[in-house]
Order: structure tokens, then C-alpha cells, then sequence
């Protein structure tokens, strides 16, 4: 039933994901998904919105089944069908104004609302606001670089972690360098190479706690947030947000709208992703079997150690997480994937 | 017609004969009774009604903090009604109207308690163990369900005096097959160290998202505050409550239940889905707008 070219698009994305030796950046991956999402609506031929759904869902459970620790796949999905359950919702006309299940809406009648919606005109809405989701998606490094000038102030001392890795921080420190005179502490790893850009000072893991006294903020980029506000960061993130709180130093953490997971991971162990080691082949190849190296990627940092996310939108307390989410995601959605 | 004296009676027989039946839930059907027999014809007469029984419910050795906050809901669902029905001179169809809104509502409220076994599901793990403090219809049926999913759990319970509603609470999970243990009120300390999940039910979650619960809740939730772990909290949807309940003097008597800080609690898995505690202030904003 499936046109083959959707079946060879998929290929090419998973190759994609597949051929990269590191976690390419989130913006990219979020975009190939949408994309992807995108051909879907386009070139699939549906008879009703809970086609519509259930297509987008089994494409992305297809998707997440490949990358089951990337998280942005499943956000990007269900994101989409409720982008579809709000068109169906406008077709309609005024309802209810949320979809969530409250206390204040709990004694109407469960019916089915899945009445004949005209899909084409649905379906030719949703491609127009899934290219503006694209747009969202694009502009979210910048959206949360220009907030920069707001959040660090002239003569700070900013303690950034994997600026190599996140553009986001990146764009995040270069906006404030262009209004504001302050100092980057920038931490690296003892085994990697430093390549810290000029403007920031480079310092090791180990002297976190050394330089957490003239910090005066500290800035991380999150790979994921969850809606009671704990986060996702590159792991070594949780010692230095521990440091930070030890000298009442604010956190900041930089994550953009597709980064808020709407469901909670009870085990972030399960989740967590290793990297691969960097040890030469030939000792690798001694050691196969006989050793376990752990390098977990990511660390879990609970709530109350962040003082605020920088979203595209805004900037956000993690009490606030759950009010954002409700934003971007559909109930019945985050039950049924 | 004056409300049927035996209200409170019924309620009790109720309860008793539905040993699973929720306090709230049943507060709520002997309501919706009071209502599908009642003829008032204003609905100031109708309240008066209500609010007799409801006052009647309370006196009984029910938990009240339920009892109020549950009945509360419901009588502000019965009287969301559209303003040009209330301006009807029949008031019997009003009645009708509020009959309808009150069966929809009982039958929502009952199935709340699978939803919320339905939500807790992922927090259990495999070889896990979990302290839980006195008796819970809905605790119990959430580790039930994790049992017979196939996940295999260890169960330690307070014993939870003075009434011992720890014990109860043990027999059953024994009865279900699962592995428990019985222990201490002044146990929890010492057993902490082994322990992954606290999971507690709550007679009453309060606006600032602490919740109300039997006395020695508070000792373990400090306890766990001291070794991080993850606690989670099971409550039901309809105890949410904006006032603060007046104490009886205390030096006469033994406190039954005593309140948590919203601090000391991780998630509340509600059935309305998983809240942090700061989302409750919200969910009641929501209500009275």
C-alpha cells in the first residue's frame, strides 16, 4: 500500500542516521524528520483524520525503532499529529479550548468526536503549518541566541560545557559578545585535544570546583527536557550543576521547543546513550570481550539544580515545563505512541 | 421534601458493602441518590439539600478530607449548567439536566482509579523495591497490576499504627501473590538505603501540591528526602482541595493524618496524568475561573 518512494526515503534517513560517527546536532535531526513527515502527508492518500494519525504514528514508531535513544524522533511525530488534531479542531470550529484531560472538564460525555472532517482541506492545512514548524525549527538556534543579551550581563564569568558539540551555545555566547564584555570558562575533557575558540579560557574537568568561585553563571546545552523540568545534558553536566549549586551559582540550560519530551522516562538508564570509546584499533581490538567501558552521554539533571531553560519562545522555570508541553503535544497522542 | 435522614447511613452501607469502593466515589453516588430523588423546586432548595447530606457524610469515621473535596466537585458540575436553562420556570427539567451531568461525572470518577494504575505502569521496574506507608485502595491496584504484568517486585509496608492499616495493606499484596514485607514505623530509616520507589496514596492533595495522607507519611517522605530517590505519589483526581481543614485541639487527641510539603514529593501520577506538584495550583485555577 506504501509508495515505494516513501519506502526509499525512509532507507536514505535511516542511512543517514546510521552513517554518522557522532550524535549530529538536534536541529538537523529534528529537520530530516519533519521532512520526512512532511513526503509523508504529501504523497500517502487518506480517507479520514485517524488515518491521517495513525499513518505519522506508525511512521514514527518505524523511526524510533532504528534510533530508540533519540529522543527528538518521538517529540517531532507527535508533535505533527497534534499539528493535524488542530486543523481537524479549526475545521470545526470553536470547541474546547483544551484537549486536556482537567478536572474542569470532567463531567462532560466521552463521545467519539471523529466526525467526517473534508481530509484534503486538512491535509493542505497541516503541510502549511508543518512548514511552519520547519521555519520554528530553523530560527530556534537564533531565537535563543538573542535572548543571550538579557541573561548575561557585562563582567560576567560564564562557565560553558561541550561548546564543541552544541551550535546552540555557540550562537548563544556570540550573541552576547556582541553587546556585552565577559569572560568563558570552557571545560574540556583531559583526553580530548583542546580546541577551545579564542574568547573562551579552557579548563579541566577537574577544576570545576576550583573556578566555581568566580563563576557567575553557568550554561549548558540540554538534549532533552522533561515535563517535570529535569533535563538531559552532556554527561559531566550533573558535577558541574552540583558545584554550581554548592556556590549558589544560576544554571542555565539551553534547549529549544523540539527538546520538551511530553512522557516521562521512569529509568533514564535504559535510555542513555554510550559513546564510543576512543581507543586506538589495535588496543581495541586486544581488549574486545575483556573489558567493559561505560561512557554514558548523557547525564539526568533533576529539577531543582536548573534556575532556567532558554527556549526559542522564552525563558522558562522548570515548574513551568508542563505548562509548555501541553502547547505542543495532544494527550491522546502521548497514550497511544 | 427534607433530605432522607438516613443519607449518611446509606453511605456507610455502601462503603461496607463495596470494600473497594473509594470514599470519594461513594460520597458522590449517595449525592447523585440524594438528587435523583429529590423534587426541590428552587435551586436554592436543592442545595440545602445537598449540603445537609454532605454534612451528615462528614460526621461519619469516613475520611472528611475525601468526603469534602469530593463532594465539592460534584456540586460544581451539577450547577455548570447554561444560563437559559436555569431561567426556566420548570425547575424539573434543570433537575434532569444536573441528573445527567451527575452520571457522567460517577462514571468518569470510577474509572479513575485504572487510569492511574495505567499511568504508574512505567515506574515499575523489575526487582525493585518499593516502600509504600498504610493502606491504599489505589496503591494496591497499581503494584497489582505492575504484579500481574509480569514485573517482579518487592514490597516493604509500614505497619502504620494506630490502626494498623499497614497490615491489611500486606495481606492483601501477600494474597495477590506479590513479595512482602511487613516492617516498622520506625523502620523506614534504617530500610531507606535498599529502597528505589516511594509510593504513597493521598487522602487529599492540597493547592501548593502537598498532599494530605495518613500520619507517618511525613517521616518517610523526609527520610527519602535524605537519600534521593524516586518517590511517587499516587492520589485521585477528586481530592483536590483549596481550604485548609480546621484542626480539633490536638493534645486531646491523636492526629490521623498529617501533610507533606510539595518539597518532599517528585510526581503525583494523578488520573489526570503525571503532575509535578506545581501543576495543581494550575488544575484548581483552571476549575474556578
Amino acid at each position: 500500500m506504501e509508495s515505494n518512494e516513501i519506502e526509499s526515503l525512509r532507507r536514505s534517513l535511516v542511512a543517514s542516521f546510521r552513517k554518522r560517527d557522532s550524535r549530529e546536532s538536534s536541529q538537523k535531526v529534528a529537520l530530516q524528520v519533519i521532512n520526512y513527515l512532511r513526503k509523508v502527508v504529501l504523497q500517502e492518500k487518506f480517507e479520514s483524520l485517524h488515518q491521517l494519525i495513525q499513518s505519522l504514528h506508525r511512521n514514527g514508531r518505524v523511526l524510533s525503532a532504528v534510533e530508540p535513544n533519540e529522543l527528538i524522533i518521538i517529540n517531532i511525530v507527535l508533535m505533527v499529529s497534534k499539528l493535524a488534531r488542530d486543523e481537524a479542531q479549526a475545521t470545526k470550529g470553536p470547541g474546547s479550548l483544551t484537549p486536556y484531560d482537567s478536572l474542569y472538564t470532567l463531567w462532560r460525555e466521552i463521545g467519539s468526536n471523529e466526525k467526517s472532517f473534508n481530509i484534503k482541506k486538512i491535509k493542505k492545512d497541516l503541510i502549511q503549518s508543518i512548514k511552519e514548524i520547519i521555519t520554528e525549527v530553523e530560527t530556534s538556534r537564533d531565537s535563543i541566541a538573542s535572548q543571550a543579551s538579557e541573561l548575561i550581563n557585562s563582567q560576567d564569568v560564564v562557565l560553558v560545557y561541550s561548546l564543541k558539540n552544541s551550535p546552540t551555545l555557540d550562537g548563544f555566547l556570540a550573541s552576547a559578545r556582541r553587546t556585552r564584555k565577559y569572560r568563558v570558562y570552557n571545560v574540556v575533557k583531559s583526553t580530548e585535544i583542546d580546541d577551545s575558540p579564542d574568547f573562551a579560557t579552557p579548563i579541566q574537568h577537574c577544576d570545576v570546583g576550583n573556578k566555581m568561585c568566580e563563576t557567575t553563571k553557568v550554561v549548558l546545552s540540554g538534549a532533552a527536557v522533561f515535563p517535570d523540568g529535569s533535563c538531559l545534558v552532556p554527561a559531566g553536566g550533573l558535577t558541574i550543576a552540583l558545584t554550581a549549586q554548592r556556590h549558589s551559582v544560576p544554571v542555565f540550560v539551553l534547549a529549544a521547543f523540539y527538546k520538551i519530551t511530553p512522557f516521562f522516562i521512569p529509568d533514564p538508564s535504559a535510555l542513555n546513550t554510550s559513546c564510543r570509546a576512543d581507543i586506538p584499533f589495535d588496543l581495541a581490538n586486544k581488549l574486545s570481550g575483556k573489558v567493559e567501558l561505560i561512557q554514558p552521554a548523557f547525564d539526568i539533571l533533576p529539577s531543582q539544580l536548573i534556575s532556567l531553560f532558554v527556549s526559542n519562545s522564552s525563558s522558562l522555570i522548570p515548574a513551568h515545563v508542563n505548562r509548555l508541553k501541553e502547547d505542543y503535544y495532544h494527550p491522546q497522542d502521548i497514550s497511544e505512541f | 421534601m427534607s433530605p432522607k435522614p438516613d443519607a449518611a447511613k446509606s453511605f456507610c452501607d455502601l462503603l461496607e458493602s463495596e470494600s473497594n469502593k473509594s470514599t470519594g466515589l461513594a460520597a458522590i453516588e449517595t449525592l447523585h441518590d440524594v438528587l435523583n430523588h429529590c423534587n426541590a423546586t428552587t435551586a436554592a432548595e436543592l442545595e440545602n439539600n445537598l449540603v445537609s447530606v454532605v454534612r451528615a457524610m462528614e460526621k461519619t469515621d469516613y475520611s472528611s478530607t475525601s468526603i469534602r473535596s469530593a463532594t465539592d466537585l460534584f456540586r460544581r458540575f451539577i450547577s455548570l449548567a447554561p444560563a437559559e436553562l436555569l431561567d426556566q420556570a420548570d425547575f424539573s427539567q434543570v433537575l434532569e439536566f444536573y441528573r445527567k451531568r451527575g452520571i457522567n461525572f460517577i462514571d468518569r470518577v470510577s474509572r479513575s482509579r485504572a487510569l492511574i494504575s495505567k499511568y504508574a505502569r512505567p515506574f515499575f521496574r523489575n526487582n525493585m523495591n518499593i516502600l509504600t506507608h498504610s493502606y491504599s485502595k489505589v496503591v494496591l491496584e497499581a503494584i497489582c497490576d505492575a504484579h500481574s504484568a509480569g514485573i517482579s517486585i518487592h514490597v516493604w509496608v509500614t505497619e502504620s499504627q494506630p490502626d494498623a492499616s499497614g497490615r491489611r495493606m500486606h495481606e492483601r499484596l501477600t494474597s495477590c501473590g506479590i513479595n512482602s514485607t511487613l516492617v516498622l514505623d520506625s523502620c523506614v530509616g534504617y530500610l531507606m538505603e535498599r529502597i528505589q520507589m516511594v509510593l504513597v496514596g493521598a487522602e487529599g492533595v492540597m493547592e501548593t501540591g502537598g498532599i494530605i495522607n495518613k500520619i507517618g507519611t511525613l517521616n518517610v517522605a523526609i527520610f527519602v528526602k535524605e537519600y534521593p530517590l524516586n518517590q511517587a505519589d499516587i492520589p485521585q483526581e477528586f481530592k483536590y482541595r483549596t481550604s485548609v481543614i480546621e484542626n480539633k485541639d490536638l493534645a486531646l487527641e491523636h492526629p490521623e493524618v498529617d501533610y507533606t510539603p510539595p518539597q518532599y514529593i517528585n510526581l503525583l501520577i494523578t488520573d489526570l496524568g503525571i503532575l509535578p506538584p506545581a501543576a495543581v495550583g494550575e488544575e484548581l485555577i483552571k476549575l474556578y475561573i
